[in-house]
């Protein structure tokens, strides 16, 4: 527990100090909204109802974006190794970096999603529902981008294979998300249920992502 | 450590792809001693080294640490300091020492033993420096910070005079080995360069794959900084 603490805080730390976590990927966020009404026209009710599809996709595409260096940075400067050797599981070490991973990225995307959805034309009382389905629904995204990254941990330019693997895995995250943030826009489906299968999803995640990346990372380096 | 360890290798083989790059090899490593592994370039000893880790696997063969902690594997008794060093460039060299500190569930360090501990490293003044700006000889000095401060029976060290000059080759790296295994460690270092620590075998590989399990002659030599250990 200490040791994924700790490992937590060195990647926070890192990710503040390299840069490259949060703000490139709230900016790339932010990239992806402003060109979507430019996309769709002036149509305000049309842009209305798809803000939170694109919010959706935007969000899954920002938290993808980077994901592939979650394991590649302690592969190459051998910190990889330490990690395999420490007393603790390497499947404890696999979430802390996933936790690390999703404080800086899915959850300032979350935070930031009504103020994007503005220039969506986001309906207000969608705000809440939105932003909490977000934040239920990224650490699914990052829990299944890390089986892709430890997967791709030895190849150079894994980036593109990372999203490929992983977004028709992220499918239902995507499919619950929007259908619940939709409900409390549009219903007639009450917010409620899509949105407890978007955290089952996460919590089916939880489980099992970090032992397949661990497992991943074990045979790839072996 | 009621019971010293001894680290117990058996019929191990490695292949690269097609290539065999040894097989049949056996050896014990009791405590208080070490192996220093020569032979050319790609000739198997980091391969080695990282089946000793557990971080590769043999193609064939065991390796097991008797007399270890038996809900331990020999990975997690072990430190393996190799050419990849594990350090962050973007953290100072204190914030790394913290780290490994509350890594391996210790207090964060008092400043003294902060100091003490920097003084171990002979990097006092480095303190507070990124470690992106440290010489190659200073990383390598920070690295080892790991073995020195987090102990472990088991030392795998892959060419760990690299970097260093002359001076640090005796003054930290061959006392520190010493030290190590003078507390009853073990050591096993892959070496282009003569180590001058007592208490070493040399495991020498010829180009063929062959090896030749003698004594090393380190400890009775003068310190020949630099020179090349002979193939036998």
């Amino acid at each position: 527990m200490t040791a994924m603490l700790a490992l937590i805080r060195r990647d926070l730390t890192l990710a503040g100090r390299i840069g490259g976590g949060a703000e490139v990927g709230l900016v790339f966020f932010l990239a992806l909204v402003a060109v979507v009404p430019f996309a769709i026209g002036p149509d305000q009710n049309l842009l209305g109802r798809l803000a939170p599809a694109v919010l959706w996709i935007a969000a899954l595409l920002a938290t993808l974006f980077g994901l592939d260096r979650l394991f590649q940075a302690d592969e190459e400067d051998g910190a990889l190794d330490q990690l395999m050797l420490c007393d603790a599981p390497l499947e404890l070490m696999v979430l802390a970096k996933c936790i690390a991973h999703w404080l800086t990225t899915g959850l300032p995307l979350a935070l930031a999603a009504p103020l994007f959805g503005l220039m969506l034309n986001l309906p207000a009382q969608a705000m809440l529902p939105l932003t909490a389905t977000l934040l239920v629904g990224t650490p699914a995204i990052t829990l299944i981008g890390a089986v892709g990254a430890a997967v791709t941990v030895s190849l150079r330019r894994g980036g593109l294979l990372v999203a490929v693997l992983v977004l028709p895995l992220a499918v239902p995250t995507l499919i619950f998300g929007v259908a619940a943030a939709n409900a409390a826009i549009i219903g007639p489906t009450p917010f409620g249920t899509p949105f407890m299968l978007l955290a089952a999803v996460t919590l089916v995640m939880l489980a099992v992502c970090p032992l397949a990346a661990a497992a991943a990372i074990r045979l790839v380096r072996s | 450590m009621s019971k010293l360890p001894r680290l117990a290798v058996e019929n191990l083989a490695c292949a690269k792809g097609e290539r065999l790059l040894f097989e049949g090899l056996g050896f014990t490593v009791e405590s208080g001693s070490g192996l220093v592994v020569t032979g050319p370039n790609g000739i198997g000893k980091t391969s080695l080294l990282r089946i000793l880790a557990g971080l590769a696997q043999p193609s064939a063969g065991s390796v097991r640490l008797d007399s270890g902690q038996p809900d331990k594997t020999v990975g997690q008794q072990s430190h393996f300091y190799g050419g990849k060093d594990g350090l962050k460039n973007a953290l100072t060299v204190s914030e790394q020492i913290r780290f490994w500190c509350r890594f391996n569930g210790q207090p964060d360090p008092s400043l003294p033993s902060m100091a003490d501990m920097l003084a171990r490293l002979l990097l006092t003044h480095q303190a507070d420096l990124p470690i992106s700006v440290l010489s190659a000889g200073q990383r390598r000095r920070l690295g080892f910070g790991h073995l020195l401060f987090f102990p472990r029976p088991v030392w795998l060290l892959d060419e760990p005079m690299n970097a260093l000059d002359p001076d640090m080759r005796q003054r930290f790296m061959g006392v520190n080995l010493t030290r190590h295994m003078a507390s009853g460690g073990i050591a096993i270092a892959s070496t282009h360069i003569a180590l001058d620590v007592p208490n070493m075998r040399e495991l020498a590989f010829a180009h063929d794959g062959a090896f030749t399990l003698g004594e090393a002659a380190a400890g009775q030599a003068p310190a020949a900084h630099g020179s090349r250990h002979g193939l036998q």
